[in-house]
């Protein structure tokens, strides 16, 4: 019995994360996004950061689901429908998470041994408790989802809990809980042997269990009076005997508990896959809420949100795109860019520093995380493929000294994202080869493009590298898209990004001087 | 009275000591591997009784394949089933001390052990004159002697009303009560409403775990002996008349099945995974013909599995008057595994059992006899030395002829030049007593010994450190491979593309740029 919260027939998000989601993580800032989503209570936005409550485990989910990606456009669309349902009922989402913490503990408790005897075996009363307990969790979650007002919201995600968890098997759960109650509350236990071998039996069939009212088993009685009785009842009834000796009480015990133990066995993959499907929905319900949250306080700065669309790789088109982190930063909407290009498998992006160009690099970045985690996208719209690796590789401005050192590593990091390359993969490098010559860093560049353009791996390359932007420009492929920074008539930047022919600067003075002097 | 089904022209023995070779073959592995597929009897021993005849070897032969004959293989597991049973109720039977119990499991083992006799006499055949048939045939008149079969008869009907004992407990608080009836309800109805498709199995006993009778069994039994007062009293005197029913020659005969049981369930295994096997010829003719075609390590073959990695085979071929192959090759290229292939070929062949090959075809030997370097020894230069000496004299001081001889990396501590003295003096040895062999060595001058054929482990031509685990007929040619310089990123642009296109980004390469 799974509890769809993730994708289609699945509770889990998938085993397949990004490689090196560390440094993805990093290089797009995502822990700010984690974190802002692990926010709760309505005081959040209002900057009393004293009263927000923090959720640890909520920014753990986001890490682990957003960085756990969605290829396919089926899994796309229903988590979607997902969070976008969890937006509208925020608070059925966040007493289901609720539940599940709760759940998720009784269950971990119970493995973790609380539960367990001296030998570490869970005992049999434990185990009827913990069965117990289970029930009445699945008991709060259909209550929970008979109080939702949109009956279509959820429905596929619980189709499988309806099924399994219906009505009957539910009151039955109940009347044999009952009956078990016996262990401890004593009861009526008939058994029946199989055939005999050496006067042994192999295996025992229950024939009745009930539970009668409660009264303690009596130590065995000695003495004359006690021997007299029992002579007398044995006449009386000679079918019946009394359990008399230690031994005896010590067999009957064993046989009972070997009966609870066979009626929890049917409940063996009830009780792990309850264990599972509770522990599951504890991370899609953390994710949900985290997502939920993330909309409306998103909303509440004014940024433009949309549910991206999929479409083939050799588009890509945006409207409006915000750079999510800067939304959180600065509370309030950042500018953002807009762009509707086709066929267009490497965008070179120019221009000096504090242009912008960075924030474009992550804005898309961040978009392709969110919707390739099934959420939501800052931007008025975007629509873009599929890509199941994602991989950065920045060098960020501060720490490109020239040595040679430094460009070691940082070849050796993109030697190891090329080992990694798929054709569904997007690059996005941030003023690589940063930490060598410009003429160096340039040729490396180039080649490197060159080689991409033999596949179909999409590029997003923020250069400073500019006789490599500009030999790229002249070779006049279309594959190619030029951006730069905005530059008005003023000379002030208005940090958009456009398509534009790299930069006029000191390289084409440079080869001025070198031809006509 | 039965005769053995391993030994041609002596009886069953029980005892066998571990060859030689065995641990140098890894075949202690493929045994121990073996006996896990064959659990609950020790078949260690039935591997290191090898063939000593020609006689023997054909018999095995026979009742090997005369084993796989599918509804003979059926009868004979069924037989060795029940006789296992038979043994551990005769067993069980003796561990306990309340008589009633004792007669009871008496009469059970009794019963698997008619069901056993009756199996196995009842073997039918095309092959009826075989020796293995006149097992089968003195089974038969064993089966239908006047004895034979009133004890059949007798332990039939006692086991028969043994079996139709039952009773129900019911206990409630500090009473319980023991009949002999069914109630007619059944608690499982109220599991089934909550899951349809459980059936009911019953619960294992809690008292099972001894094998003497619980205090609650006990009160039980006076319940059902009160009722059943004959049934006990013939049982105890079945008991007192046979005690001793079981035949040794049954036990014997159901042991030595194991050999040939055992190894039809690993053969199947290793098929099922996709590894061949296959009955080897035996030449005809005295000037040793030898070869073999898709010959693989078993041992190695084993690790492999999981690992989901290919398992090189081989070809072995002596032509003519040819008699020691001599392999060379760098290290790591399969040379000792292919050595290890060969030696296991030779001893499956020499067990009577199916080979780990495509197609095999040997001569028959007397023997094998192994050397391999120990590399574990911490001793050097000369200890080293002294101890591979040491190990090689016996080898060649009984002048043994027609042995297989396998020596891998002999006199490595040595002076090449001594090396290849010592070697050629060795080889000349075994040569002159009209053994055959592989000698693994890096003397590439040993392969121009008269009757020897060169072996090469060969690497891909492209890319010297790959290597191909196969072994080729060539001139030795001492080549070392020295690791050549791993280009530090390979991000030029003919590197990425070569990267990608290997990876399946790009499209084959145009020649542009």
């Amino acid at each position: 019995m799974k509890i769809n919260l993730m994708c289609p027939g699945r509770d889990t998000p998938g085993s397949y994360t990004y490689p090196d989601a560390h440094i993805i993580a990093k290089d797009l800032n995502l822990q700010l996004v984690f974190e802002q989503a692990s926010r709760g209570g309505s005081d959040a936005d209002k900057g009393h950061a004293a009263v927000e409550i923090k959720d640890d485990y909520i920014k753990d989910a986001m890490r682990k689901i957003m960085l756990t990606p969605l290829t396919d456009a089926e899994d796309i669309l229903y988590r979607q429908k997902l969070v976008k349902d969890s937006v509208e009922n925020e608070q059925f989402i966040e007493a289901l998470y609720g539940v599940a913490v709760r759940a998720e503990k009784t269950v971990s408790e119970h493995f973790s041994g609380a539960g367990k005897l001296s030998k570490g075996a869970i005992s049999t009363v434990e185990k009827i408790k913990y069965l117990g307990n289970l029930n009445s969790y699945l008991k709060e979650i259909k209550e929970l989802l008979g109080g939702l007002k949109n009956r279509d919201a959820f429905r596929e995600a619980f189709e499988d809990f309806y099924n399994e968890y219906n009505d009957e098997f539910a009151a039955a759960t109940e009347e044999i809980l009952e009956d078990l109650e016996f262990i401890t509350s004593g009861g009526k236990l008939s058994v029946r042997t199989d055939s005999l071998t050496g006067l042994k039996t192999e295996r025992f069939f229950i024939e009745e269990l009930e539970v009668t009212e409660y009264r303690e088993r009596k130590k065995p009685k000695s003495g004359a009076v006690a021997k007299v009785i029992s002579a007398a009842n044995s006449i009386i009834n000679p079918d019946v005997r009394e359990l008399k000796t230690e031994t005896l009480i010590a067999d009957a015990k064993s046989l009972e508990d070997a009966a609870c133990d066979y009626i929890l066995s049917f409940y063996e993959d009830f009780i792990k896959t309850t264990g599972t499907t509770l522990k599951n929905m504890k991370l899609s319900s953390a994710f949900l809420l985290g997502a939920a949250r993330l909309y409306k306080r998103f909303e509440r700065f004014n940024v433009p949100l949309c549910f991206p669309e999929i479409c083939g790789r050799e588009s890509i088109d945006f409207d409006d795109l915000c750079e999510s982190c800067l939304c959180i930063y600065n509370r309030k909407k950042p500018v953002g860019n807009s762009v509707s290009a086709h066929g267009k498998q490497i965008f070179v992006i120019t221009g000096a520093n504090q242009g912008g160009k960075s924030t474009y690099l992550r804005s898309i970045g961040l978009a392709q995380v969110f919707m390739q985690a099934g959420m939501f996208v800052t931007a008025e719209s975007y629509k873009s493929a599929l890509y199941k690796n994602i991989f950065t590789h920045f060098t960020r401005r501060e720490d490109s000294a020239m040595n040679s050192g430094r460009l070691d590593e940082e070849l050796k990091r993109m030697s190891h994202i090329v080992d990694r390359l798929t054709s569904d993969s997007m690059m996005l490098l941030n003023e690589s080869f940063a930490t060598t010559t410009e003429k160096e860093g340039s040729v490396i560049a180039e080649e490197l493009t060159d080689a991409v353009l033999k596949t179909e791996v999409r590029m997003f390359c923020v250069t400073h590298l500019l006789e490599f932007a500009h030999r790229c420009f002249e070779k006049n492929d279309e594959r190619v898209l030029f951006l730069s920074a905005e530059r008005r008539a003023d000379g002030t930047r208005s940090f958009r990004i456009k398509v534009n022919p790299p930069e006029d600067t000191s390289y084409g003075l440079d080869l001025y001087d070198a031809i006509i002097r | 009275m039965l005769k053995s089904i391993i030994w041609a022209d002596k009886p069953p023995i029980r005892e066998a000591l571990m060859p030689n070779f065995f641990n140098d073959l890894n075949l202690d592995q493929v045994v121990y591997k073996i006996n896990s597929l064959r659990k609950h009897y020790d078949i260690k021993k039935l591997y290191y009784m090898m063939a000593d005849s020609r006689e023997t070897l054909a018999y095995r032969r026979s009742v090997y394949s005369e084993l796989k004959r599918p509804e003979a293989y059926k009868v004979l597991c069924d037989f060795s089933d029940k006789m296992k049973q038979a043994r551990d109720f005769l067993a069980y039977s003796e561990e306990v001390d309340f008589k009633p119990q004792k007669n009871v499991l008496l009469v059970s083992a009794a019963y698997f052990y008619c069901d056993a006799v009756e199996l196995f006499a009842g073997l039918k055949s095309d092959a009826e004159n075989s020796g293995f048939y006149e097992t089968v045939r003195l089974a038969g008149e064993y089966a239908a002697s006047a004895d034979y079969r009133k004890f059949s008869e007798k332990t039939r009907k006692l086991y028969g009303e043994i079996s139709g004992l039952f009773y129900r407990i019911s206990l409630k608080r500090d009473r319980f009560s023991v009949k002999e009836e069914k109630s007619g309800k059944n608690y499982f109805d109220k599991i089934q409403r909550a899951f349809p498709h459980a059936c009911d199995t019953g619960f294992e006993s809690p008292f099972l775990h001894r094998k003497t009778l619980s205090h609650l069994e006990t009160e039980a039994y006076t319940v059902l002996a009160d009722k059943h007062q004959s049934l006990i009293k013939d049982c105890e005197e079945f008991a007192l008349a046979y005690k001793d029913f079981l035949s040794e020659d049954f036990a014997n005969l159901e042991y030595e099945l194991q050999l040939y049981i055992s190894f039809n369930i690993f053969e199947n295994y290793m098929e099922e995974n996709g590894f061949c096997f296959c009955t080897p010829r035996e030449a005809e003719n005295e000037s040793s013909m030898f070869r073999a075609e898709g010959v693989y390590d078993v041992a190695l073959a084993l690790t492999l599995f999981n690992k989901e990695r290919p398992v090189v085979d081989n070809e072995v071929r002596y032509n003519g008057n040819e008699c020691f192959m001599v392999v060379t090759g760098p290290n790591q290229g399969g040379k000792t595994t292919y050595a290890r292939s060969v030696g296991q070929l030779v001893y499956f062949a020499m067990m009577g059992l199916d080979v780990a090959a495509k197609m095999a075809e040997l001569p028959y030997f007397d023997g094998i006899m192994t050397h391999f370097s120990v590399e574990e020894s911490t001793e050097t230069g000369q200890g080293k030395l002294k101890e591979e000496l040491t190990r090689l004299a016996p080898m060649m001081k009984n002048n043994d002829k027609n042995y297989f001889i396998i020596l891998n990396e002999l006199f490595t501590t040595a002076a090449t030049y001594d090396a290849a003295v010592m070697g050629r003096r060795v080889m000349d040895h075994f040569i002159g007593n009209g053994c055959m062999g592989i000698y693994v060595t890096h003397i590439k001058e040993l392969a121009n010994v008269p009757k020897a054929v060169s072996l090469v482990a060969v690497c891909d031509e492209a890319d010297y450190h790959k290597r191909l685990y196969k072994m080729v007929r060539k001139p030795a040619d001492g080549f070392g491979y020295a690791e050549a310089i791993v280009e530090k990123y390979e991000l030029t642009y003919e590197q990425l593309i070569r990267r990608l296109r290997d990876a399946g980004l790009a499209e084959e390469a145009e020649g542009e740029k």
